[in-house]
């Protein structure tokens, strides 16, 4: 079996969408290149075809023709899991595993070698087939000889798959096949089709130079394919390696310092070949096995992507000495992700500002392992009405350096409650909201009228004041409408 | 009890900001009993009629403002004292209209300066306003239960102190209750193209921008009496009316010792005898004293002058042009030469178009040849001046679907499912919950309840198809002037609606593709046959062209070429030019949903006996043998059967027009009928000409509109009848107009024998060309038809070709260099034919060329040689189709007849010979489909074949079950029996089926009417 396959799984994203929306599977339905009416119809299911929409005409359009039609747009990122994970299923089957980018749903698998696990090559392709339709996809496989031959028989196959015995078969059917079967420049195609050139055969006998004269690299490179005048080896995907260590220990540890004693090489084993990769560390990852309760999963992160384990066992002593640990740890797993590493995180000597920035990073990750990683966040300006959105806190990542406004006039600090405090007093008079103020009241301002979120659920109506008391206090405080209550929203010093 | 003015109310006419219309706000003012109310739309007075005709009614005082935004001043609010304020105004509005593009605006403080007289401003004070407007300038003083107006307000007592200027409340208010408040935040987030959960502080906080009770601005003012009260001193301030303005006809220059009267006295008789050579007869004589008299006393004397020198200029120009309308009843319009139908003679009802009673001003359209309509627009501008003449604006509203789709825009909603709902409303009349499937129950309630008040909201401003508004003296002393899209072109701010009501003169200047067909054809004729033909000159009542017009060979003759007009000219079989004019009008939705149609048919065919309700009425439906069919016949009818006085009977009509609106037709109901029962008239047929009437204002033609279009439907038909090439030529040349495509019309003259030469870029001119042959005229291609060709290639084409003709395609592209997709359309239309190289090879040699337009090196030379199947016949045509609209090598029908025929598909010719009932298969290409909505769900398509056209009608069951074919083939298989009915044959569909045939199915558009 020193072949390659080609496992063509057409309309890879349509058939995914429908494994995401079982609802439409008795439904016309077409992916769009775009969440608009002119958005281009890409692939449509075999019902909106029987209906006669066609990929290639607008979305609006398409509609005209079916009012049941469902559209939705997918992008690369929406089915990377996807393709990733349907590479795994394939690397099942064999080692080397090449995944085309456009279109979707393409991988070509390395036969070669795999005769004495698979008696007859048609069980092999099966048990792909069987695995794929596990995953609810279904496909086409032609076992062949060129990666192009085997690719263009896919694509216009009506069967489940096919087997070629030799080369010469292979190629005689390849030429056969329609070029609209290809996913193939459109511009080309159409004026091709206008020279009478309609199948692979045919393409391949036009002069080579022409062709790329007239319809461009992209056109030429399939003409060369196709014709074999160029070795094109299959491209096996890489596979990237995940580091992963796993402990285990057969007496429960329900010491924090000899879990840390423990842990040291592990990890150290995980760190070392990265540096080999040009990698470093930028998450750790590590589950927690307990004895007698559920298992509890944490992620350490650096302040910048690193390869010292000290640095790494540091944080690890904070986050554990601060995790209380309910039963003995019966295992460890630790993965982690890294980037590439760059100079500038081995740079050794550089010139340090006043402030530096990277020992308050190192410091902020200090506290993230001591107390967790939610804990370091900073407050970004909204433009929004409601007191308690008009600033949101989002996670601090890396700090830098800060440039105040050496101008900026003082104003009044509003220390704001988030969320409000309720003051109990079910009356919408001031007079009955005196008992819970610290003192006597100085000047009421207001009331000022906050009313919005009528789209939605929250809908809000409230009205506001500011009392100063004799003793200087400012008090922010509302009146819900709609709860009838009172609330402290902050105050104003 | 304290009260107020709102100062500051911005109505839906300040675009997509404020949310109520001004009827609302002057209803709401009326009902608040507030003293008056000051309409300040933004930078504009769109709103001001409709607002000053609710105030009218309801008794509120009405101040006439509007608001701009400064840049470093702020929001400032003009209003209006006198009528040199409103002039001011209107100067301001216009000025800073004007030197933006259309939509926008920009006023600078020193605009507001200039215009200061008559005005009262309320804007944030300086020291430059203070000094321009004195004691006329306040300072605004809002409040809308904000933190931050306290401190706004503060500074702005301060500022008006340290100027000596005064203080006034002036909320801005956007809309008349505060309910309508999140339609206003729908508004918003379509303005700034947002969605509400993003837009954040660009959406009010609170609901405070409404308008206010006088007690609760009271309480709200409650530390600031003083302002409220400078609101009712202010308001006291401002008196002017609309009813002050005075619209006065511009002057035309006339003759020494001339004056309007006297001069359109003269130009009228001097007219009457051209048209009358032999004599003006009395009747004329005294139709035009009658008129002259009526025209005298209501002063319309210039307006009928201005009519008569855009149609003189025309003339001079050689630009055909013709009165439509109402027009053609007038015996002054016909001597003027700006209509063409004699009312006198025709016997027209001249109150249609002007009454005493009325007192408002006749309507002119003028139908001018289309592509020189422009010329005529700028000679209005500059014969009377820009600043003297614009163009009437048209308010674009929210329709259904365009509010479904920005409200659920608003809401957040996919544009995907958006557009599917939208589709969904606009196919089916009753909403049903699968069209939201998958929206949760609050987004649609509110889907629901936004859309229905968004509807009839105007969205933007647009153009009016051809009014223009002239005056005396500077537009923007009457209506705001703006730019319009189309450079050279201004608008007013008021749209034909608002110019009716306030009673101005429009001057409306239509364009009219078969005017300019017939000037061509005119050309020609003198070009090739040296004949000189105008309108007035034609033969009239030509056998030959009533021969051909009665047996439906009219594809491409204006008015009658239409599926449903040629399915009732065999019936009909006209005559003479007054059968013309009834065939025109009877094939309207009017008289068919009154069902007039099929009396008027029987009573002619004499299977009915022509009977009238009453002797006094035969006068009246004689001519049209009992059968009311034109609107001067209801006119007419009410006159008579009911004691109408002519204006009343003109406002019938009127309400006619707009019974389905407003119901307003009901009040003439009773009287009517009731006066008919005391004249003797059956009650039945009384009550039957109630409902026959009703659907005539809308859909019904008056008799001079369609004595008008049967001038110009005989002129085209007497072309085609007796030069078929030229008519094909001049047709081809006028595209696009009509009803049909390009290539129906080729094969159109085809089948009439004329030879039809194909595309060749050494032979074919820009246009196409009629060349004289053996046998006769032949008609040659030209070579704007190929695809992708514009003005630039125009130009290098013809540079080329002055140099001399092409040798081969290489030579072509060397000299012309046009673009890749034109080389590669005129290779597959065979224009390269004349080189000897077939199309493919010619393909594949423009392929290789275009690739190095780009550089000047030579073009290249290898690999031009390769060797491709020759394409049969059937392809040439497809080719042919898809290069160039059309072709000369015949039907795509015509190579496949062979094959059809073995499947048992005849052709058009064979299944209009058979007979009714008979089942049928047919196959053709649908060039033509109708869904009118007088036909209750029922479809029309038109096909065609080699031979000719099958009629097919489609129940709407069919076409349920095989909608998606019929939406997405152009080559249509029918199943069906044959209806056939004095020679006219319809097929009607049992089933719709995909031909058996391997071959792809031309890609033919047909022209679909809805």
């Amino acid at each position: 079996m020193d072949r390659l396959a080609c496992v063509n799984i057409q309309g890879y994203a349509l058939q995914w969408v429908l494994t995401q929306r079982p609802a439409w599977q008795s439904l016309p339905v077409a992916i769009v290149s775009e969440d608009k009416p002119q958005g281009l119809v890409m692939e449509v299911n075999d019902i909106a075809k029987q209906q006669r929409i066609a990929p290639g005409i607008r979305y609006s359009q398409a509609l005209s023709i079916s009012e049941d039609l469902r559209a939705t747009v997918v992008r690369a990122d929406d089915i990377k899991q996807s393709i990733a994970n349907t590479l795994d299923t394939l690397r099942g089957f064999s080692p080397d595993i090449e995944a085309l980018d456009d279109p979707l749903g393409i991988f070509w698998i390395n036969a070669k070698g795999l005769a004495p696990l698979w008696k007859k090559p048609v069980h092999w392709i099966r048990a792909i087939q069987k695995s794929l339709t596990l995953q609810s996809f279904s496909s086409q496989v032609v076992l062949g000889y060129s990666r192009f031959a085997t690719y263009a028989i896919s694509c216009h196959l009506n069967k489940p798959y096919k087997i070629y015995g030799s080369p010469q078969d292979e190629c005689s059917d390849a030429h056969q096949v329609p070029l609209q079967s290809i996913p193939f420049p459109p511009q080309a195609l159409r004026q091709l089709h206008k020279l009478g050139v309609t199948n692979v055969g045919e393409w391949v006998h036009l002069p080579s130079d022409g062709v790329l004269a007239r319809y461009g690299p992209k056109a030429f490179k399939l003409h060369q394919l196709a014709s074999q005048s160029i070795w094109d080896p299959l491209k096996a995907t890489a596979l990237t390696r995940v580091p992963k260590e796993t402990l285990f220990f057969d007496d429960p540890i329900h010491n924090t310092e000899r879990l840390l004693f423990a842990i040291k090489r592990p990890l150290e084993r995980l760190m070392a070949p990265l540096a080999k990769e040009h990698r470093a560390l930028s998450m750790l990852f590590y589950d927690i096995k307990l004895d007698r309760a559920p298992a509890i999963a944490e992620i350490i992160r650096p302040a910048e992507p690193t390869l010292d384990p000290r640095l790494i066992m540091r944080l690890l002593n904070l986050r554990l000495s601060e995790t209380p640990m309910p039963s003995g740890v019966t295992a460890m797993h630790f993965t982690c992700k890294t980037v590439k590493a760059t100079d500038k995180q081995l740079s050794l000597f550089k010139a340090k500002p006043q402030r530096d920035i990277a020992l308050a990073n190192q410091g902020l990750a200090r506290i993230r392992a001591e107390m967790g990683n939610h804990v370091v966040q900073h407050a970004v300006l909204r433009k929004n009405h409601l007191p308690e959105t008009r600033f949101a806190w989002e996670p601090l990542d890396t700090l830098t350096q800060s440039t105040p406004n050496p101008h900026k006039e003082t104003t009044l600090i509003r220390r704001v409650f988030d969320p409000p405090k309720p003051i109990r007093v079910g009356q919408e008079s001031l007079s009955a909201l005196e008992p819970f103020l610290p003192d006597a009241v100085f000047k009421i301002q207001g009331p000022y009228h906050l009313q919005g979120g009528w789209w939605g659920q929250g809908k809000v109506y409230r009205r506001y004041y500011f009392i100063t008391t004799h003793k200087g206090h400012c008090l922010w405080i509302y009146f819900d409408k709609k709860r009838e209550q009172w609330f402290l929203q902050g105050l104003v010093q | 009890m304290t009260t107020y003015v709102p100062l500051h109310c911005l109505s839906h006419y300040s675009f997509l900001e404020g949310a109520s219309s001004p009827t609302s706000w002057i209803q709401e003012i009326h009902k608040q009993r507030l003293p008056a109310v000051a309409i300040t739309d933004r930078c504009g007075v769109y709103g001001l009629v409709e607002a000053h005709q609710k105030a009218k009614e309801l008794n509120v005082k009405l101040i006439v403002g509007s608001s701009f935004t400064i840049s470093g001043i702020g929001d400032a609010v003009c209003l209006v004292k006198d009528k040199s304020g409103y002039h001011n105004l209107c100067a301001l509005i216009t000025k800073s209209r004007l030197r933006c593009v259309k939509g926008t605006y920009q006023t600078r403080v020193h605009d507001l300066c200039d215009h200061a007289d008559g005005l009262v401003l309320i804007a944030p004070p300086t020291r430059l306003l203070a000094d321009a407007f004195n004691d006329n300038l306040y300072t605004p003083i809002g409040r809308y239960r904000q933190p931050s107006d306290a401190d706004i307000e503060h500074e702005r007592r301060k500022k008006a102190r340290s100027l000596g200027v005064h203080t006034v409340a002036a909320n801005q208010m956007l809309y008349h209750h505060r309910q309508k408040r999140p339609l206003q935040d729908i508004m918003t987030c379509i303005r700034h193209k947002t969605n509400l959960r993003s837009a954040g502080t660009r959406l009010f906080g609170n609901a405070e921008h409404g308008l206010l009770s006088p007690r609760l601005m009271a309480s709200l003012f409650d530390n600031a009496k003083e302002d409220l009260e400078r609101s009712i001193a202010i308001a006291e301030q401002c008196l002017f009316s609309l009813d002050e303005l005075k619209y006065r006809y511009p002057l035309e220059a006339l003759p020494n010792g001339e004056n309007s009267t006297s001069w359109l006295h003269k130009l009228v008789y001097k007219g009457a005898q051209k048209r009358y050579p032999q004599g003006i007869p009395q009747a004329v004589h005294a139709q035009i004293n009658k008129e002259l008299s009526l025209i005298t006393e209501l002063q319309y004397g210039g307006y009928f002058l201005t009519m008569y020198e855009i149609a003189r200029y025309c003339r001079e120009q050689n630009i055909l042009c013709q009165g439509r309308g109402s027009a053609a009843n007038s015996i002054v319009c016909y001597c003027l030469h700006i209509t063409a139908v004699d009312p006198v003679s025709m016997n027209l009802l001249f109150e249609r178009f002007i009454s005493k009673e009325r007192s408002e001003p006749p309507d002119i359209d003028l139908d001018i040849e289309h592509n020189r309509r422009e010329e005529v627009i700028q000679h209005v501008y500059t014969k009377y001046g820009r600043d003297k003449a614009a163009m009437v604006c048209n308010v674009v509203r929210y329709r259904p679907k365009s509010a479904i789709r920005d409200v659920g825009k608003a809401l957040g909603l996919p544009l995907t499912q958006l557009d599917r709902i939208a589709k969904l409303i606009g196919r089916h009349s009753e909403l049903k919950d699968e069209f939201f499937s998958g929206m949760d129950p609050h987004t649609k309630e509110l889907l629901l309840k936004w859309t229905q008040e968004l509807l009839d909201t105007p969205r933007h401003l647009s153009i009016h198809s051809g009014g223009f508004i002239l005056g005396d003296r500077p537009l923007s002393q009457l209506v705001p002037v703006e730019n319009a899209t189309m450079p050279g072109r201004t608008v007013i701010q008021w749209d034909k609606n608002h110019i009716e009501a306030l009673g101005l003169f429009k001057v409306d200047l239509l364009a009219l593709g078969a005017l300019h067909q017939l000037h061509r054809s005119f050309d020609l004729i003198s070009k090739h046959h040296g004949r000189d033909v105008t309108m007035a000159t034609l033969p009239q009542d030509d056998p030959d062209t009533y021969t051909m017009i009665s047996s439906a060979d009219t594809i491409g003759v204006f008015q009658i070429e239409s599926r449903a007009q040629m399915s009732m000219l065999p019936r009909l079989r006209p005559k003479a030019f007054y059968d013309l004019v009834i065939e025109i009008s009877l094939v309207r939705p009017g008289p068919i949903t009154g069902g007039m149609v099929h009396p008027y048919l029987r009573r002619r065919r004499k299977k009915e006996k022509v009977t009238y309700p009453h002797p006094l009425l035969k006068p009246v439906l004689e001519r049209t043998l009992g059968v009311p069919l034109f609107q001067e016949q209801v006119m007419r009818l009410a006159m008579i059967a009911a004691d109408y006085t002519p204006g009343e009977s003109d406002q019938l009509r009127r309400d006619m027009a707009a019974w389905r609106r407003k119901g307003r037709i009901e009040k003439h109901h009773e009287r009517l009928v009731s006066r008919m029962k005391q004249k003797g008239i059956e009650e039945s047929f009384a009550e039957r000409v109630f409902e026959q009437i009703k659907g005539f204002g809308e859909y019904g033609f008056p008799e001079s509109h369609a004595a008008s279009f049967a001038l110009i439907a005989y002129a085209t038909s007497w072309v085609k009848c007796h030069y078929p090439a030229i008519f094909a030529c001049s047709l081809l040349n006028s595209q696009p107009m009509g009803f049909y495509s390009p290539s129906t019309i080729v094969w159109d003259a085809m089948r009439h024998g004329i030879e039809v030469l194909p595309i060749c870029v050494n032979q074919s001119q820009w246009e196409c060309t009629i060349v004289k042959s053996s046998q006769g005229d032949s008609l040659r291609m030209g070579i704007s038809y190929i695809e992708g060709l514009g003005t630039r290639e125009r130009e290098k084409i013809t540079a080329a070709r002055h140099n001399g003709p092409f040798a081969d395609t290489q030579d072509f592209i060397k000299r012309t260099r046009v673009h890749r997709r034109a080389q590669e359309s005129l290779a597959s239309s065979g224009a390269f034919s004349c080189f000897g190289v077939s199309r493919r090879n010619a393909l594949w040699q423009a392929q290789a060329f275009s690739q190095s337009l780009k550089n000047t090196l030579p073009l290249p030379t290898q690999n031009l040689r390769t060797t491709f199947n020759p394409i049969d016949r059937f392809d040439t045509i497809l080719w042919d189709v898809d290069s160039s609209s059309h072709s000369t090598h015949g039907h795509p029908l015509a190579p496949m007849r062979q094959t059809l025929l073995k499947r048992g598909l005849r052709n058009a010719q064979a299944i209009n010979r058979l007979r009714i009932k008979t089942r049928v298969h047919y196959a053709g290409i649908v060039i033509c489909r109708q869904s009118p909505h007088t036909a209750s769900g029922v479809t029309f398509l038109t096909l065609e074949d080699e031979s000719g056209f099958i009629n097919v009608v489609i129940w709407q069951k069919v076409f349920e079950k095989h909608a998606s074919l019929l939406k997405t083939t152009s080559f249509l298989g029918v199943s069906g029996e044959l209806q056939v009915e004095e020679g006219v044959v319809h097929l009607v569909a049992h089933s719709l089926w995909q031909p058996p045939t391997t071959l792809p199915a031309p890609a033919i558009k047909s022209r679909d009417f809805h």
